[in-house]
């Protein structure tokens, strides 16, 4: 990886309500910039399809987690009593399953949960502490009450008049420059 | 949505759930300044001050239990479950509403849950830690729990995987996790806007580590989103298996007064009417103490006596079934335990459970009552108070005589029992307090997106 004094992250623009940075999203879309990424107070309806988000994997992790746990569960129960400890209680089999479906259910829901929080953090790249956009002196606001969407470079080729000319034309509120 | 169908004739036709000329910034400033301002900071410090007397004195009780054994509480032989069940009992139902507030109403996107989640999630967990530690000091040797999970050990032994009391130790442990990483999963957001309104250094950093660097991109929110509901989806049938779980543990014995298949569902409803108790005094209490009822309506506190209202006439169904199957199936033993129930030394119990439970909640079925927070608060202690009795009646009742004469005895709860179980009040006191005061008391972001933008600025 080479890492040159200044590349650029993109251009931020500021918005005030979801819609225009929706009608932003769109505009760019349009427009045929593929990097471009919203930041917002709120889930913002509508900006994945803008987008075109790929679908995430996030519900197969959490699914994949739930039924390996509950499945590894259930067969730890089952080698326990009837294989490692067999212990004969008032003559009732040693494989008695429905009595172990209970608690491998709720470690299925365990494994389910601590994969969606570790898959989400995952996906997310989180934690990370810094990112570019904090250089943005006004971005302490999208956690607050103000709307962002960054276009950045396509393919390595950064069309900086370009992306102003776009997100120009939805009426934002600032428009900044960020270098990496 | 039926809930809003009574505000009719109002000249304002507003969102029963959010008050009037609520903006982003707006709601974002009138919650996060109760954290970082902290108005009521004199009256936050007195009850602090209360509750770590209380904290205290749970200390002082579990060194005692720790030095001098069970011995110290009032259980015998057959009362051998007292305070501490009881106690338990009352504590894992009180978390179980906090799950379902938050969890199934956003499934169903009931979008009025926003400015009550994170109280109940925060109650839940408390209520949850509260439970957690009974079953365990009432082992007798509590520093060996652990030999109730599954791991490989020098004994060569594992738990009985077939008992219910290993199903309820799991169940706890997961919800009590569960419980955890929903609440934290939520608050992310939430803890990224303090750590950007924050104005000390030390707090921006504190926040900051806690917010793992959110940054609200839409990708972020795409996941976050999912993970949220999953984890939502998960946590819901949790609840059931957590009390039913408990639920099992008496229905699984041949006592009388317990052996029953409406345990389960009974005691999945008490639990949810004595969480959304203990939610509305708590919505009730935080409303009032920070002014905050543009953003905690009336609306909500109407919702939450409407689920108090449900859930209790599904417990009073439960108590009905109880006497009728008593009566319809002729069983001499169980008869006996329901005149006992009914006239005898312990009647105080029944009837506290029938007066909290059944009829003071009738008064539920005014809108009037719903809304107005004195009474909502008050219904709502009466009703923790009466699931308290419940769980009393339920346990001790059957216990304290069975089916032979010798096994016959009463229990009174001695000092100990006590002073456990008000230590265990403050336990959950204060943490609710240091939640009240250090983490945003509603989700900010949730009831955000339900506001309005500033065009003003």
């Amino acid at each position: 990886m080479t890492a040159p004094a200044a590349r650029p992250y993109g251009v931020v623009a500021e918005f005030d309500t979801a819609e225009r940075l929706l009608e932003a999203a769109r505009a760019a879309h349009r427009a045929g910039f593929r990097d471009v990424e919203g930041f917002s107070p709120f889930p913002v309806e509508g900006l994945d399809e803008v987008l075109e988000e790929p679908p995430s994997r996030l519900t197969a992790i959490a699914l994949v987690g739930g039924v390996g746990a509950a499945t590894g569960f259930f067969l730890l129960q089952a080698y326990a009593m009837g294989i490692s400890y067999p212990f004969d209680i008032g003559g009732r089999p040693l494989f008695s399953w429905p009595s172990y479906v209970l608690s491998s259910f709720a470690v299925g829901i365990l494994g389910a949960v601590v994969s969606s929080v570790l898959g989400m953090l995952y996906l997310n790249r989180l934690p990370r502490l810094h990112h570019p956009i904090f250089e943005h002196k006004g971005f302490i606001r999208v956690t607050q009450d103000r709307f962002f969407l960054r276009i950045g470079p396509d393919h390595e080729r950064f069309d900086e008049a370009r992306i102003r000319e776009v997100l120009g034309s939805s009426a934002p509120l600032s428009l900044r420059t960020l270098q990496l | 949505m039926s809930s809003g169908s009574a505000t009719g004739g109002r000249e304002h036709a507003a969102d029963p759930f959010l008050g009037e000329g609520q903006t982003y910034g707006a709601v974002t400033g009138a919650i996060s300044t109760i954290t970082l301002d902290h108005p009521g900071q004199r009256r936050w410090l007195i009850l602090f001050a209360c509750a770590l007397a209380l904290l205290g004195l749970f200390a002082i009780s579990l060194s005692y239990l720790l030095i001098a054994g069970v011995g110290i509480w009032g259980n015998n032989i057959p009362v051998t479950w007292g305070f501490d069940i009881i106690n338990y009992v009352w504590w894992i139902g009180i978390g179980n509403a906090g799950t379902l507030i938050s969890a199934l109403l956003l499934m169903l996107r009931q979008t009025w849950r926003n400015a009550i989640n994170r109280m109940a999630e925060a109650m839940t967990l408390m209520a949850a830690v509260c439970a957690a530690i009974y079953p365990v000091i009432h082992l007798g040797r509590p520093w060996y729990f652990y030999w109730n999970l599954p791991y490989p050990n020098t004994m060569l032994l594992w738990p009985q995987f077939r008992s219910p009391l290993f199903w309820d130790a799991m169940a706890i442990m997961i919800y009590l996790t569960t419980s955890l990483l929903f609440w934290y999963i939520g608050l992310i957001p939430d803890l990224a806007t303090m750590r950007d309104r924050a104005r000390t250094r030390f707090r921006r950093q504190a926040y900051g580590v806690f917010a793992l660097g959110w940054r609200g991109s839409s990708r972020h929110w795409a996941r976050w989103r999912q993970a949220y509901v999953t984890i939502a989806a998960c946590a819901v049938p949790l609840v059931v298996a957590v009390h039913s779980g408990v639920g099992l543990l008496f229905a699984a014995s041949i006592e009388p007064g317990w052996h029953g298949t409406i345990q389960p569902p009974f005691f999945v409803f008490g639990a949810a009417f004595s969480g959304f108790a203990v939610v509305a005094m708590i919505a009730v209490t935080v409303r009032h103490a920070f002014g905050i009822d543009g953003i905690v309506t009336a609306g909500h506190l109407d919702m939450l006596g409407k689920a108090m209202l449900g859930t209790g006439l599904a417990t009073a169904y439960g108590y009905l079934m109880e006497l009728f199957t008593t009566w319809y199936g002729g069983e001499s033993f169980e008869q006996a335990l329901m005149l006992e129930r009914l006239g005898g030394v312990y009647a105080w119990s029944f009837w506290g459970v029938i007066l909290c439970n059944v009829v003071v909640i009738q008064t539920l079925w005014f809108r009037a009552v719903r809304r107005n927070s004195l009474a909502l608060f008050t219904i709502g202690l009466g009703v923790a108070a009466g699931m308290w009795f419940e769980r009393f009646m339920i346990i001790v009742i059957t216990l304290h005589h069975d089916f032979l004469p010798s096994s016959s005895h009463l229990y009174t709860p001695s000092f100990w029992d006590l002073s456990t179980f008000a230590g265990s009040v403050g336990l959950f006191l204060t943490a609710m307090l240091l939640f009240i005061r250090y983490v945003p008391v509603v989700s900010i972001f949730e009831v955000r997106e339900m506001a309005v933008p500033d065009r003003s600025s």
